[in-house]
């Protein structure tokens, strides 16, 4: 079985390197653009250091936005016809949602980077033929609130990643520990540690196999190839990197001993008042005490412009289709308040968030005057404890949900699902 | 009582000889009545609610079957005030809610159909003949068994005359899909100390939460005697009991001290059942036994997991305002000492299994079979 691992990933990986270099800042007519790293990986953002997006629903109209200034006030789904948008009045276009990336008068396209004109004259950035814009869900420079935290937000909108300077074959993975290297089929990639194997080799063949690298080609960087016994195998950090067989997960990582993931970026530690812990959806974030975490998302999926509805000022009724009045979700969904000398660490900052949410269910959320509290936010979300958990690892707050609409889901921590 | 001083030992050599059995093309199903190796080993593969059903839904509910929620929001004088001022048909409480997670906000305008048939499937739970209230129960009404017993089985009430949740219905069968289709439904059941399968006067039953898939062959039957690896993660989900085997019947006696916790992934959302006083009745014989769980489940969890059904509620034939009002009608396990009322509901479930080999996840090399044999599947 090894030499048929071997022989696949190396035919995977067996290339010549074609390195390219992540534009930077550039000046005269040229993309006002950085490239940050983060916690997703290296992204593009603008000269202010906000992180740029690319929309899904554009990749079958390259070169042609479909975010405009334009408020819609009908919905249609295959279920229930043509009904009224809720709040159409105080609802936000895409353009406020996601501002376009716009280009100063003097631009000139170059290379990968081009210039879109929008309807009205305006000149956009594209990256690669896809438009790009921000996203107000985004506080700070770094932040990707943009993207979806979970699958329920179904979202549309993506970071505009920067290219990695990286053999091919492989890419990067999101994970607890942080962005670890892993094969282009998504498995993450290990490298040795001190512990004792627990099996000796006279039982079995090592259960992880190294990862083939052709034995020509150009490397650079903290990359390398080294003799694995006959066979040329990669190499980060100068640590030979090794690979599962399909089939394998972590368990029998851990089972074996002795093996980490290779991390190209380490995670951000998370606060102190921030717990995790394994429930049947996974492995979430918890208090403290270990109260399940919830976040609240919402996707207007029946509108022409599929739009996020869940930041402040968004329709009231989102909230109130899963939990009632105003009074009636304060009683369920409590705010998880952070500590007075609590401090913002990687993804996870101190918000303000009104409490009540909203007043009138037709109207919107988050009106001008209502009181306000702190609260912990993971990207960008604010976090809730569910008054129906009873205790710590309860999970029935997860996945309350309204159709492809509103959803209160369990936070998971990054990486790979229990099954 | 088995005598064998190790189980990962026990557990082992069934795998040896089961892998040994299907190499040969032998014959997989336990000939005799002697358990040499002391263990067996189930998995579930099938689920339904033990329900009474004959051809005419009419003998046995009110008014036939329940009118669903749309049927019964639009029969709401407000049905086209809320679409229009919420966006949504199942938004139908006056804040726009919806009626799985907040039944109490609207009354459904089309009366619930009730469970009229004296007979029913389940065990008796509470010791009584009378269903009067006990300590750990409120007074209920008791269903005659075909056999003439009297059993407790106050959920039938509540899904019995919900076409989902009936045979062939919606619900029924997509749940029972998902068991085959998602490993957060595997549920093991290992029976240790086994000396006689036909009859036994002591064993030891212990559910895990498993994690690997099912298989099933061409003709669709769930394949016996493969792998099932325990799901070390979560071992909150292992409960253990005490029972006998009778006539090659396995039965288990209630811990009034146990929450059991059982995992639940049903239309794409994920929960868990909590009942007390499991109990099972299980014919043994054959490799794909068929039998009985039954328990006091916690209402607010059952309800929890029913959440899914407002996706798919024109399918599953449920209507949550009535649903929810039977639920706390009906209920009839553990009151709250504060208000008297009962928080949890008698049930019973028809179970189908097949015999596995259980994987404890500390026995590695066991592990790394197991996890070669989920790899081919």
């Amino acid at each position: 079985m090894a030499a048929t691992a071997m022989r696949a990933l190396g035919a995977l990986l067996a290339c010549v390197f074609a390195l390219s270099a992540a534009p930077a800042a550039a000046a005269d007519g040229q993309p006002p653009v950085q490239v940050r790293e983060t916690e997703e990986g290296a992204i593009f953002t603008n000269s202010a250091g906000m992180t740029l997006y690319v929309f899904a629903l554009e990749n079958a109209t390259p070169g042609k936005s479909k975010c405009y200034d334009k408020r819609y006030t009908i919905q249609s789904g295959r279920q229930f016809g043509t009904i009224p948008l809720p709040a159409p009045d105080t609802r936000k276009t895409c353009v406020q949602k996601w501002p376009p990336f716009l280009a100063a008068e003097d631009a000139k396209a170059s290379g990968d980077w081009s210039l879109i004109v929008r309807e009205g004259g305006a000149r956009q950035w594209a990256y690669q033929g896809h438009l790009l814009y921000t996203s107000i869900k985004d506080r700070k420079p770094g932040d990707v609130n943009g993207e979806a935290i979970n699958e329920r937000e179904r979202s549309a909108w993506m970071a505009a990643m920067a290219p990695l300077d990286f053999p091919p074959g492989f890419k990067l993975l999101r994970r607890e520990e942080g962005l670890v290297l892993a094969t282009a089929d998504g498995r993450p990639a290990y490298v040795r540690r001190g512990g004792r194997l627990q099996r000796t080799s006279s039982q079995f063949s090592e259960l992880l196999q190294p990862i083939a690298a052709p034995s020509f080609g150009r490397i650079s960087g903290k990359w390398g190839i080294v003799d694995a016994g006959g066979l040329k195998q990669y190499a980060f950090n100068g640590e030979p990197l090794y690979v599962l067989p399909d089939g394998y997960t972590d368990a029998d990582v851990e089972n074996e001993g002795g093996w980490a993931t290779a991390v190209y970026r380490r995670a951000t530690p998370i606060p102190p008042q921030i717990h995790t812990r394994t429930t049947i959806v996974g492995k979430i974030y918890t208090t403290e005490n270990g109260m399940s975490l919830y976040s609240f998302s919402c996707l207007e999926s029946g509108a022409p412009d599929y739009l996020s509805c869940d930041d402040p000022g968004d329709a009231a009724v989102y909230w109130s289709a899963l939990c009632g009045d105003a009074k009636e979700c304060s009683r369920r969904w409590r705010p998880y308040r952070p500590t007075a000398n609590a401090r913002p660490s990687g993804e996870w900052t101190i918000q303000e968030v009104s409490d009540p949410l909203f007043i009138d269910p037709a109207g919107a959320t988050a009106l001008p005057g209502t009181p306000k509290v702190k609260v912990w936010a993971y990207r960008g979300r604010p976090m809730y404890t569910f008054v129906d958990d009873d205790e710590p690892g309860q999970i029935l707050g997860h996945d309350i949900n309204y159709f492809a609409r509103s959803s209160f889901t369990a936070v998971r921590v990054p990486g790979p699902g229990l099954y | 009582m088995g005598s064998q001083p190790d189980g990962r030992a026990k557990v082992f050599r069934i795998g040896l000889l089961g892998g040994m059995a299907v190499l040969a093309g032998a014959a997989v199903g336990p000939a005799a009545s002697q358990s040499p190796s002391g263990t067996i080993g189930l998995v579930i593969t099938g689920w339904h609610h033990a329900l009474f059903e004959t051809d005419d839904v009419k003998n046995e509910c009110s008014t036939g079957l329940n009118a669903d929620d749309t049927t019964n929001a639009e029969a709401q004088a407000n049905f086209q005030e809320l679409r229009k001022k919420f966006g949504h048909p199942y938004s139908r409480g006056p804040n726009g809610e919806l009626t799985n997670y907040s039944p109490m906000s609207v009354e459904d305008p089309i009366p619930a159909s009730e469970l009229l048939t004296k007979v029913g499937y389940g065990l008796n739970l509470d010791g009584t003949t009378d269903g009067r209230a006990t300590p750990k129960t409120c007074k209920h009404e008791k269903f005659t068994s075909p056999d003439g017993v009297q059993v407790d089985n106050q959920l039938a009430r509540v899904v019995g005359c919900t076409k989902g949740w009936r045979k062939s219905g919606f619900s029924d069968d997509f749940y029972n899909e998902e068991i085959y289709t998602n490993p957060v439904n595997r549920i093991l059941i290992e029976i240790t100390g086994v000396d006689d399968e036909r009859n036994d006067p002591r064993v030891d039953v212990t559910i895990y939460k498993g994690e690997d898939r099912l298989a099933r062959d061409p003709a669709g039957k769930y394949i016996p005697f493969l792998t099932q690896r325990i799901d070390g993660r979560l071992p909150e989900y292992t409960s253990k009991m005490r029972g006998r085997i009778v006539d090659g019947v396995l039965i288990t006696d209630p811990d009034p001290a146990a929450v059991s916790r059982l995992p639940v992934r049903w239309i794409a959302s994920t929960g868990e059942r909590r009942i007390r006083d499991l109990q099972l009745r299980l014919p043994l014989a054959g490799p794909r036994p068929e039998g009985m769980i039954a328990g006091y489940e916690d209402s607010k969890v059952w309800w929890n997991i029913q959440k899914a059904h407002h996706i798919a509620m024109p399918a599953a034939q449920n209507s949550p305002p009535s649903q929810y009002r039977m639920l706390t009608r009906y209920a009839d396990g553990y009151p709250d000492p504060k208000t008297g009322r009962c928080t949890a509901i008698s049930a019973a479930y028809r179970i189908s299994t097949v015999r596995a080999y259980i994987a404890h996840p500390t026995a590695p090399q066991q592990r790394l079979a197991a996890a070669n044999t989920a790899a081919s599947r």
